[in-house]
């Protein structure tokens, strides 16, 4: 009777998938799709291939309301009673349960247009690269499960409370899976999974098992669809021998989704990896080559305006003439989405040879911040191509000099010929200038600077304000460090404040001064109080003072144990 | 041809026999089914409706027999249902509820489909409400509704299970009006326990207890059971079964009438009463304790 029962489920399943559409949940898990994409890249610059995963996760509530609604849907006959009217028609259970299935599926289709308007949005907001469709489709494969999984329990179970119930059991399963199992993979088999992958992981570097992923789900929408047509007498063992089937191919696929990705496709992509730093391709704008990996070529123009910000203020002669910003995934982030870590391991044994590291190069990040964050992204780089400008290098090997300023400490990493990879630039009068460089590169460079500065106030005082004294700002470090190994420099407060000082007058008085006063302004001899005295700076009382005023003893740069930059 | 032809039916829940040995025949036209409660009238209902299979005994619908999957589906496609207690999807409008039950009874095209229900939907009168929430119906709308459903696809057995039960005078004349048209070219088994339905409808009443078949004719012959058993009196009659008193102040007694006493001409409802015998009488006089609540009417008493 298939060619009176198909045009059945059709418009029963089209009536149904409207109902789903109109129920609250439903509603509800529409808009939170939207909440949790906007939210989530309000502060990032959306790069496609690796946001793309965020819209499997933006649909995780939409499933769940789904499941519910699905459940009430197909037990709508038992709640209401309707069983008795419905039993004296011509529609059997097992068209009923099609049609419930099949508005699942249209649920599906809806989800993926929700996928593909938020793929939009993050286009239209400056998105790059480009999405993996197998991605795009699990996300909507969830929904279809959740719907399926909906069905499945209604026919098994037409109790009002099992929905809630069965997704809380499915919650349940998943945390366990997500939970513990970083090695194992295991996580793969979770409906959803930790969303680490947003914090800058290029896919390109990546192994994610998208394609079995989706197989798996796929696996679980036709294990569960089977298994909803067993209670309908008249199918049994056919649902059976196909839930049996789906059962085993679902687990087959399984397998693969918790094995180690392939060695060759590992070593595919650290050998992409490494060609990127010896083989970049760049693009040279004012004498300096901006070399964006695969993709994020549209970035170039928000890295020119904080490196030009800067390069304008300083005079012509003294501009760097190598200037390259090579992009680069940093060391402290988790690459390999197989959980395998073979990534980080390759980084890690390449790092200590000292092959990644460039004397010369500034290495932008995978990420590029949005909104309020937009300013942290531009104080970034201006910050390292200031550094850079200034001479303040934070990679070098510790010298006989070093461990005298650091109070000889012998032994351990403290040895001559070590090498460093963090520096303090504390009383260093070229570390106000490089502040200044930077903070004056752009709009956005000015107010993230002002802002991170009113986080270290100079307090010499103890009588208000703050309840602390720290002679660090150790909140500049972080624009860089998570960004890249390079110029981690340790920057102090003293001269974050001198500064803003010198943000705050007229800048093109300030340019000609550091013209006119270049090389003794950057020179490394040159103390902080000296190069306040040149810029006519306010004085600020010094270290000595300011830890007196607060019973501290200040003891150099034995205090934190990090060397002066080179 | 007959639509329907029941023989010797039974069927038994634990020890009640809610059919006991039925045997009956239908073809175009209203038969009426006339009972108290628990008479058996829901259950003959339900396994004409295919919805309940006999213990034993043969059923024949349109020629069909409904414990045959392929036949039943066929009767299932040319009949209308309306079950003594429809349940209703109460999130669901008047309109897409019935829309649905089109759809489960194939129904597939929409243009026509929705043409369809509306068609119904005109026929009970519930245009006005038709795109209101069933959970904000009346009772008397939702029979409506239950009714719509029922009429279609213009099935050609049509089985309604009390359809007057709640309805107030106005929505059971109307009702009576769509029926009587009805009934002119299909088959329609409706049961009730308000002989005024069955006088005004029915060219054929059937009486039920107990599971059995008491009476089978038109309501002029159930009329004629109680000819010579109805007479009027001043005060009421010791030999009466159950005697009231009428708004014009004279009691109507039921029973053996003594000799000379003041005959008239029996209703159907009467005739049902004798039928019956006591049972009948305590629910007809439960019946008219609701419908006359607070006047001090009742005088019946049982034997
Ligand atoms: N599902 C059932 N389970 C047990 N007894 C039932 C069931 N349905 C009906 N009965 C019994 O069968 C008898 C006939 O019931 P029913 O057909 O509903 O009568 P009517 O519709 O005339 O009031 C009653 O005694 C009733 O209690
Ligand atoms: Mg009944």
């Amino acid at each position: 009777m298939v060619h009176r029962s198909l045009p059945v489920a059709l418009s029963l399943a089209r009536v149904e998938a409207r109902k789903l559409l109109r129920n609250p949940m439903v509603i509800l898990g529409t808009i939170l799709s939207f909440v949790i994409t906007i939210g989530v890249t309000w502060r990032d610059i959306p790069v496609l291939n690796r946001h793309d995963s965020l819209t499997v996760d933006a649909l995780v509530p939409l499933a769940a309301a789904v499941l519910v609604a699905a459940h009430l849907a197909t037990i709508r006959p038992r709640r209401y009673k309707t069983t008795e009217l419905w039993d004296s028609l011509v529609t059997s259970d097992a068209t009923m349960t099609a049609a419930h299935l099949l508005s699942a599926l249209l649920l599906a289709f809806f989800a993926l247009a929700l996928v593909l308007v938020q793929l939009s949005y993050m286009k239209v907001i400056g998105g790059v690269a480009t999405p993996r469709p197998a991605i795009i489709l699990t996300g909507p494969a969830l929904v279809a499960f959740a719907g399926g999984f909906g069905v499945a329990l209604g026919r098994w179970a037409p109790r009002i409370f099992v929905a809630p119930l069965g997704l809380a059991g499915v919650v349940a399963v998943c945390t366990v899976l997500i939970g513990n199992t970083y090695q194992h993979n295991r996580e793969w088999l979770s409906l959803w999974v930790s969303s680490e992958g947003l914090a800058g992981i290029p896919s390109e570097l990546t192994l994610r098992p998208d394609g079995w992923r989706l197989g798996y789900f796929l696996g679980l929408v036709a294990l569960a669809a089977s298994v909803a047509f067993i209670p309908d007498a008249s199918k049994r063992v056919l649902a059976a021998s196909l839930a049996t089937v789906a059962l085993v191919g679902t687990f087959l696929v399984a397998n693969q989704l918790t094995k180690e990705s392939p060695r060759d496709l590992q070593r595919a992509i650290t050998t992409q990896l490494q060609q990127g730093w010896t083989a970049p391709s760049c693009r040279e704008y004012s004498s300096v080559a901006y070399c964006p990996m695969p993709g994020y070529e549209p970035w170039i123009d928000r890295w020119r305006r904080p490196t030009e910000g800067v390069l304008v203020a300083v005079p012509a002669g003294a501009r760097p003439t190598d200037l390259r910003l090579l992009q680069a995934p940093g060391h402290t982030q988790r690459y390999d989405e197989d959980r395998n870590s073979f990534v980080s391991r390759w980084l890690d044994r390449e790092g200590r040879r000292g092959a990644l590291a460039s004397e010369t190069d500034i290495h932008p990040s995978m990420r590029w911040g949005r909104n309020s964050a937009q300013g942290e992204s531009e104080l970034s780089i201006a910050l390292m191509v200031a550094s850079r400008t200034i001479g303040l290098d934070s990679r070098f090997r510790l010298t006989e000099d070093d461990l005298q300023a650091l109070g000889d400490p012998r032994g351990g990493n403290f040895k001559v010929g070590r090498r460093r990879s963090q520096c303090t630039s504390i009383e260093q009068g070229r570390a106000i200038v490089a502040l200044w460089l930077a903070a004056q590169a752009t709009g956005a460079t000015e107010a993230e600077f002002a802002s991170a500065a009113a986080r270290v106030p100079y307090q010499a005082e103890r009588a208000d304000g703050p309840t602390y004294f720290d002679p660090l700002a150790w909140n500049l470090l972080g624009y860089t460090y998570g960004t890249s190994d390079d110029y981690r420099v340790l920057w102090g407060a003293r001269e974050t404040n001198y500064a803003l000082q010198l943000l705050g007058r007229d800048q093109t008085e300030i340019r000609a001064v550091v013209a006119e006063e270049w090389s003794l302004l950057t020179d490394p001899a040159t103390t902080t109080d000296q190069a306040a005295e040149v810029l006519s700076l306010r004085p600020l009382p010094s270290l000595e003072e300011a830890h007196d005023n607060w019973g501290l003893v200040y003891r150099g740069l034995k205090q934190w144990g990090t060397a002066p930059c080179h | 041809m007959n639509s329907v032809r029941i023989e010797d039916a039974v069927k038994r829940f634990g020890s009640t026999r809610a059919l006991d040995g039925v045997s009956l025949e239908a073809s175009e036209g209203i038969t009426g089914l006339l009972g108290p409660n628990g008479a058996g009238k829901t259950t003959l209902l339900k396994v004409l409706a295919t919805v309940m299979s006999l213990d034993s005994g043969s059923i024949e619908i349109f020629g069909r027999d409904p414990s045959r999957h392929r036949h039943r589906l066929d009767i299932r496609r040319r009949l209308g249902y309306m079950p003594q207690e429809p349940g209703f999807h109460r999130s669901f409008t008047a309109f897409e509820f019935i829309d649905y039950v089109a759809i489960l009874k194939e129904m597939t095209d929409r243009k026509a489909r929705h043409a369809e229900v509306d068609r119904v939907i005109a026929l009970t009168g519930l245009e006005k409400v038709a795109h209101k929430k069933i959970k904000a119906l009346s009772g008397g709308m939702r029979r409506r509704v239950a009714l719509s459903q029922a009429l279609l696809g213009d099935p050609r057995l049509l089985i309604l299970d009390e359809p007057t039960a709640g309805l107030d005078p106005e929505q059971r004349l109307r009702f009576r009006e769509v029926m009587s048209r009805l009934g002119e070219e299909r088959s329609i088994l409706l049961s009730t326990h308000q002989t005024e339905d069955v006088a005004a409808l029915c060219p054929r009443v059937i009486v039920m207890n107990h599971g059995k078949m008491l009476f089978e004719g038109t309501p002029k012959d159930l009329r004629e059971v109680a000819r010579g058993s109805v007479w009027f009196s001043e005060a009421r009659a010791p030999e009466a079964r159950l005697s009231w008193r009428t708004g014009e102040g004279v009691h109507r007694n039921i029973g053996t009438a003594p000799p000379g006493a003041n005959l008239v001409d029996p209703s159907v409802e009467d005739g049902y009463l004798l039928l019956l015998g006591d049972e009948a009488f305590i629910e007809a006089a439960w019946r008219r304790s609701r419908q006359c609540a607070g006047r001090p009417w009742f005088t019946g008493r049982y034997r």
